[in-house]
């Protein structure tokens, strides 16, 4: 047993560079796992809303209709579980943390109108076609309808 | 003898990490009377569980400890698995295991330094929190977090390390482990901790198991109550774990017991990356809860913690129940506190290793 036992450590200590980083001039270790935040491609979304359904803190907002896609980036946990289920594929996790701001603001993504549905062009030949068969169905209905009113 | 004053001793306090309040009774310095109240964090964590779903909860129970946060995903994903008969696969529970005595490390590391604060070795609290780093930056290379890790879910684990990976982490800890030798060898032989640990605040094998204390605090007695030789899962079974015990029940004992676990969790992590089986990390969970309970425990850092959960063939579980460790070493607590210098306080509470913000969720 002794006194002082440590201070051979604290005097090599004195000639080793620090263990800490003077952070922010010098800039953290990044790692690729990293959960930092997340990111939308919002071209890809389809506005599906797993991501929604799925977040634990509720953070994303998904709305459909409008085709806006809304996440509290200060109430997210960064757990990944919206980047996981999104079926497109269009989240992402940013190594880089969210600044700190002085407000809980939320960040909206608009996504791009909806594509033209596609305008289909029938020939007069399709269009009797599909004229016929509508009609042997009704037809069909019918009968189906007199035999069994008449059973 | 003087006649006694009571003095107020926290929630907040210079060597407490965490709130807890004690009233010590006083005659001259000797403590006669100690009783301790919490109830200071208290964030009603357990109710949560019927506003979440059963599969986003493991991200609250994460959060009810910020050092103990995998064990915790852990015991509550292994209660859920119980409670739906859910198979985990061989590797999912090595990872578990990996990462759950990585927790242990980086724990007693903390409470290495936590302690030194409390003794006034400024210069060791530094060291071993700069040792505990390495331990953060391979969790934060894992699995993308330092302190919550999201990487426990039901049904298995989030993310898998490859084997290169897991090269590298036993690299890391081999250099570690040398650095961790020389610190135990400068805590076993200074005169100082010592005359500071040393016959402080003793426990014997009758009181620990009278009073229930667990973890390091029922080992530092002679106690083997380690749930890791019990049907914890994981990997120990294989591993052939043994618990490691002191006899002397004093704050000198439990802080011996923290330092070999530091090595002997080491060993484990070796073994598990030695014998990893290859195959999934995850099987899909079908379904909700069925309408049962089930409990299940899980041998944190600190000690027993115990999960019983009970479903209700819905989305979200009727009830979620957590004892965690400090809860049952604060009687034992109250009872080493009796008779102590009151200058030995500190080291006291600091020995048990108290996690109060987990005690009361
Ligand atoms: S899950 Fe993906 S595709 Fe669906 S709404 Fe969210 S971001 Fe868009
Ligand atoms: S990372 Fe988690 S908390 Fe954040 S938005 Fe995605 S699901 Fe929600």
């Amino acid at each position: 047993m002794s006194y002082l036992a440590f201070a051979r450590e604290m005097i090599g200590n004195l000639f080793k560079p620090p263990a800490t980083s003077e952070y922010p001039f010098t800039p953290t270790k990044v790692y690729e796992a990293d959960r930092g935040k997340v990111l939308n491609d919002i071209n890809n979304c389809i506005f599906c809303g797993m991501c929604m359904r799925n977040c634990p803190s509720d953070a994303i907002t998904v709305d459909r209709n409008a085709r806006t896609w809304k996440i509290n980036r200060f109430a997210c946990v960064q757990c990944r579980e919206c980047v996981t289920n999104c079926p497109k594929k269009c989240l992402s996790m940013d190594t880089e943390y969210t600044a700190p701001d002085t407000k809980k603001t939320e960040e909206v993504l608009q996504g791009p109108p909806p594509p033209p549905k596609p305008q289909v062009v029938l020939t007069e030949a399709q269009k009797a076609a599909i004229a016929a068969a509508q009609a042997k169905k009704a037809a069909a209905a019918k009968a189906a309808a007199e035999s069994k009113a008449n059973a | 003898m003087g006649k006694s004053t009571v003095i107020p001793f926290g929630p907040q306090h210079p060597v407490l990490p965490e709130p807890i309040h004690l009233d010590l009774e006083l005659q001259d310095e000797k403590v006669v009377r100690a009783s301790t109240s919490i109830g200071y964090v208290h964030r009603g964590l357990e109710k949560l569980v019927e506003k979440r779903g059963f599969q986003e909860y493991v991200y609250v129970a994460e959060r009810v400890c910020g050092i103990c946060s995998f064990g915790h995903g852990w015991g509550y994903s292994k209660a859920v698995e119980g409670l739906m008969g859910i198979e985990v696969p061989k590797r999912a529970e090595y990872l578990r295991t990996i990462w759950h005595e990585l927790s242990r490390l980086h724990s007693h590391l903390l409470w290495v330094g936590l302690g030194a604060d409390g003794m006034g070795f400024e210069s060791l609290f530094m060291h071993a929190w700069r040792l505990r780093e390495i331990i953060l930056d391979i969790f934060e290379s894992t699995t993308g977090g330092r302190v919550i890790f999201s990487a426990c879910k039901v049904g298995g684990v989030r993310r898998d390390i490859a084997d290169s990976e897991l090269k590298e982490i036993v690299a890391r800890l081999d250099k570690l482990k040398k650095e961790i030798d020389a610190m135990i060898y400068i805590i076993l032989g200074d005169e100082t901790i010592h005359a500071r640990l040393r016959r402080v605040g003793v426990v014997t094998l009758e009181d620990a198991i009278a009073l229930g204390c667990v973890g390091p605090t029922a080992r530092a007695s002679g106690l083997p109550l380690d749930y890791r030789c019990g049907d914890e899962g994981g990997a120990y079974k294989d591993l052939g774990f043994r618990p490691i015990t002191e006899t002397e029940g004093d704050c000198f004992a439990r802080c011996k017991v923290r330092l070999r676990e530091l090595l002997q969790s080491i060993d484990i992590i070796k073994g598990c990356v030695e014998n990893m089986p290859a195959g999934d990390i995850a099987v899909p969970v079908k379904g909700f809860p069925p309408a049962a309970e089930h409990f299940t425990r899980v041998e944190q850092p600190r000690g027993e913690a115990l999960y019983y959960v009970k479903g209700n063939k819905t989305k979200n579980l009727e009830r979620f129940r957590l004892r965690t460790p400090t809860n049952v070493n604060i009687p034992v607590l109250v009872k080493m506190l009796q008779g102590c210098d009151l200058a030995d306080v500190p080291n006291i509470i600091l020995t048990i290793d108290p996690c109060i913000s987990c005690c009361e969720r």
